[in-house]
């Protein structure tokens, strides 16, 4: 069975280009989330195996989202998605329990890297 | 990656948010200490300069990222949100549309054209921060890390036996090289104690940060375990560890950095949900539907004489028919706030420049119209909304002359009413100056003094509408003195709507349109006049009636219709039309129309009743074709002429 993914992001856009990176590298989305709050509830309800997350985004940012969902499930995995010049917030959803980043502009082998750091 | 596929979502996308951009500076402007407001901003801006990163648009991701900054400042408090900045953002939001489009259309930009705009931002962040660089909270003290830093000299108590010096090299192409480089150091924090880091976390974090991080680690677990830790890092070159206080390192090794699967997969997997319809296509489906629907038309007049079950049949079909059009029709649809979500914006410049104060209200942003006609009422919006500020809303010594707030209130509001779609720009200015219109209509012929001193202000209003109150000249000075009202009637009226304007001298303005909520295909009501056919919308038809001689009477000399107890005017379409024949004996037929406020009755030769027509529309503003909006194919596949109620009541008033 295919490992599942969600995707927390507030473009459309990102949420599409990400979704079919994953996919086409054999994962299945599972769930979409645009805020932080959909982020944790989204989790929640699907436990996925892996959650690509946003940092900035409307109601409740990603580290904040990060922060909630390892308090519930310190297993969780969850990789960041950032732009250019967040070193510091990236750190700080690091620091939070995120296991590992990725750098807009996205490239594929990049992204797949990652969530194999993130998985392995 | 194949980029292209995605070229339609980013523009869509980047468009709501630069809406939401203007939007939100207008916000801010009118309350600087909005929290929310520069949140949205920043989220909105930052997305811009992701998507437009990730697509490879170097113009609009420069402009974003200046934007970012600009609103990062504002955010941290080390800017505040006065003129000259909010000003300075919406010069770059609209250059940020401006860009987007254009990167869109033409697959890449060089940054040339935005680089004035970047220039004002950047000179904006500089005057109003000096020194700007982001200070490292705590800095590294006096360490300044050579280019090459060899590996640390243990501390003095160290402990031998399981102390190792450790240097680490991150892979140069990371993006975040810093956060690498903190992910490794986290990642043997994990194994044992770390001391000596140099430099430290928060210089890592600097833009001159060399990607190499040496550090004592005390561990007792074995070196190539924790080598694999370290590189689970992801995007190290090379870890270098040496055990005790020896220089030689014992451990080096290059990344076998092969990205894994580089071949990167074009084409999308098709997860979407929603899928963009070309316009044009849907235009097409309507039109076979409303093909499809005359057909209905017809086969149920034959299943009249058919069998049973032919007519079961035929009856089915027709109710599916009917169930698809409503299906198109609805898939047409689209919310108002597509086209009025520019307007505040509009206004707020328009305010400025005119030195007026308006508080611009919008109300029934959600109701929905039929996507051409859409597109259709955008201009003549912005011409309503252009004439009030210009010519309805006074200047604030003005109004405060006349006892009035200084602010003016300028209202745009969609509502449904019945089967229409009424759109209302209200002012609270000084309405229609009656002498001046006259004294124009006088100029233009379009009245004669005599006519004039009769007029109501109703009337009087109704003259801005009428076609060649404006001249040609005016019509294209949106600043200036007139706007060319009846240029947005005439293209109302070719939508089969109606432009109505109200005015209360001293008090404000009015003005209405009046749309049919669908513009493709319409009810209409068929009427034969001198052997031909002809088609008149619902959206006008009051009723119908057939009058007895007792019942039609003279007023001043006009031919009137006593209905009930209201006294209609009467014309005939035989004279409109200037017809041949004689008209019919008996009871005479009529149709009551009703356009605004106004009843009239129109008299024809016979009521044929009832039928969807497709409207094909034909440019209407030739003269001969004045009082029609367009033509029809009939059920019976006779064509026939739409007649435009608006322009025969104009007609009939005028006498012509």
């Amino acid at each position: 069975m295919s490992q599942t993914v969600l995707i927390c992001d507030d473009a459309i856009f990102m949420r599409t280009m990400i979704g079919d990176i994953l996919t086409q590298a054999g994962f299945q989305i599972v769930a979409e989330a645009e805020t932080g709050v959909q982020a944790v509830e989204k989790y929640r309800q699907h436990k996925p195996d892996l959650v690509t997350m946003d940092i900035v985004m409307p109601d409740m940012g990603g580290i904040d989202a990060v922060r909630e969902i390892t308090k519930e499930d310190p297993s969780a995995r969850i990789l960041m998605c950032s732009a250019m010049g967040q070193q510091a917030l990236v750190i700080e959803a690091i620091q939070a329990g995120a296991k590992d980043f990725v750098v807009k502009p996205f490239q594929p082998s990049r992204v797949l890297e990652a969530v194999q750091r993130v998985l392995g | 990656m194949e980029l292209s596929q995605y070229a339609e979502l980013f523009l869509s996308e980047s468009r709501e948010h630069v809406s939401a951009i203007n939007h939100l500076l207008l916000t801010l402007e009118s309350d600087p200490r909005s929290r929310d407001a520069v949140e949205g901003l920043f989220r909105a801006v930052h997305t811009i300069k992701g998507m437009s990163a990730t697509m490879g648009y170097r113009a609009v991701a420069d402009l974003a990222h200046e934007m970012e900054d600009l609103l990062d400042r504002v955010r941290l408090g080390r800017m505040t949100p006065d003129a000259e900045l909010i000003d300075t953002l919406f010069a770059g939001c609209d250059a940020l549309e401006l860009s987007i489009e254009t990167a869109v259309e033409e697959g890449d930009d060089d940054g040339a054209s935005v680089a004035p705009v970047v220039a004002r931002l950047r000179a904006l962040a500089g005057t109003q921060a000096p020194s700007q660089s982001i200070e490292p909270v705590e800095a590294p003290s006096a360490v300044s890390a050579p280019a090459a830093p060899a590996l640390p000299t243990l501390d003095v108590d160290a402990d031998e036996d399981t102390a190792m010096r450790v240097r680490i090299t991150v892979d140069p192409a990371s993006p975040l090289p810093g956060v690498r480089a903190f992910m490794a150091v986290r990642a043997a924090r994990g194994l044992g104690t770390v001391t000596s880091l140099e430099p430290s976390e928060a210089a890592m974090q600097e833009a001159d940060f060399a990607g190499t991080v040496r550090f004592v680690l005390r561990s007792a677990v074995p070196v190539d375990e924790i080598e694999a830790t370290l590189r689970a890092a992801g995007e190290i070159r090379e870890v270098e560890i040496a055990r005790g206080l020896m220089d030689a390192p014992v451990q080096t090794g290059d990344a076998a950095a092969a990205e894994p699967g580089a071949a990167a997969q074009a084409g999308a997997a098709g997860r979407a949900r929603n899928i963009r319809v070309d316009l044009r296509r849907l235009d097409a489906l309507v039109n076979g539907v409303g093909e499809l629907v005359i057909v209905r038309d017809r086969m149920r007049r034959l299943a009249g004489a058919a069998e049973p079950e032919l007519a079961d049949s035929i009856d089915q079909a027709a109710r599916l028919i009917g169930e698809l059009q409503d299906e198109i029709m609805q898939a047409r649809m689209a919310p108002v706030w597509q086209v009025f979500d520019r307007f505040p914006r509009l206004v707020r410049d328009a305010a400025r420049s005119l030195g007026k104060r308006v508080d611009f209200v919008i109300e029934g942003k959600e109701i929905e119209l039929d996507r051409s006609m859409l597109d259709e009422i955008g201009d003549p919006l912005v011409h309503l909304l252009r004439n009030s500020l210009d010519h309805g809303i006074e200047s604030p010594a003005e109004r405060r002359a006349a006892g009035k707030p200084e602010t003016g209130t300028l209202r745009l509001s969609a509502a449904r009413e019945r089967s229409r779609i009424v759109i209302r720009v209200e002012d609270d200015g000084r309405g229609i100056q009656r002498e001046k219109v006259l004294s124009k209509a006088l100029a233009n012929g379009l009245v004669t003094a005599e006519e004039a001193r009769g007029m109501s202000d109703d009337d009087v209003a109704r003259l801005i509408t009428r076609p060649g109150f404006s001249t040609a000249e005016t019509v294209t000075d949106v600043s200036g003195r007139g706007v060319g009202l009846d240029v947005v009637a005439t293209r109302v009226r070719a939508l089969g709507g109606m432009l109505e304007i109200a005015s209360q001298p001293g008090h404000g303005t009015s003005m209405t349109l009046q749309l049919p909520q669908t513009l493709a295909i319409v009810r209409a009501l068929l009427v034969r006049q001198s052997g031909e056919t002809y088609a008149l919308p619902l959206t006008h038809v009051g009723e119908t009636v057939h009058l007895l001689p007792e019942e039609i009477g003279a007023v001043k000399g006009r031919p009137v219709a006593y209905l009930r107890d209201e006294v209609i005017p009467l014309h005939s379409l035989r004279t409109l039309l200037s017809s041949n024949g004689v008209r019919p004996e008996g009871k005479r037929a009529a149709v009551i129309l009703e356009v605004g406020e106004q009843r009239v009755g129109l008299e024809v030769d016979a009521l044929l009743g009832q039928q969807e027509i497709v409207v094909k529309a034909f440019d209407a503003t030739a003269d001969t074709l004045r009082l029609f909006s367009g033509a029809t194919i009939l059920s019976d596949g006779r064509p026939a002429l739409i007649l435009d109620a608006g322009s025969l009541l104009g007609a009939a008033a005028t006498g012509v």
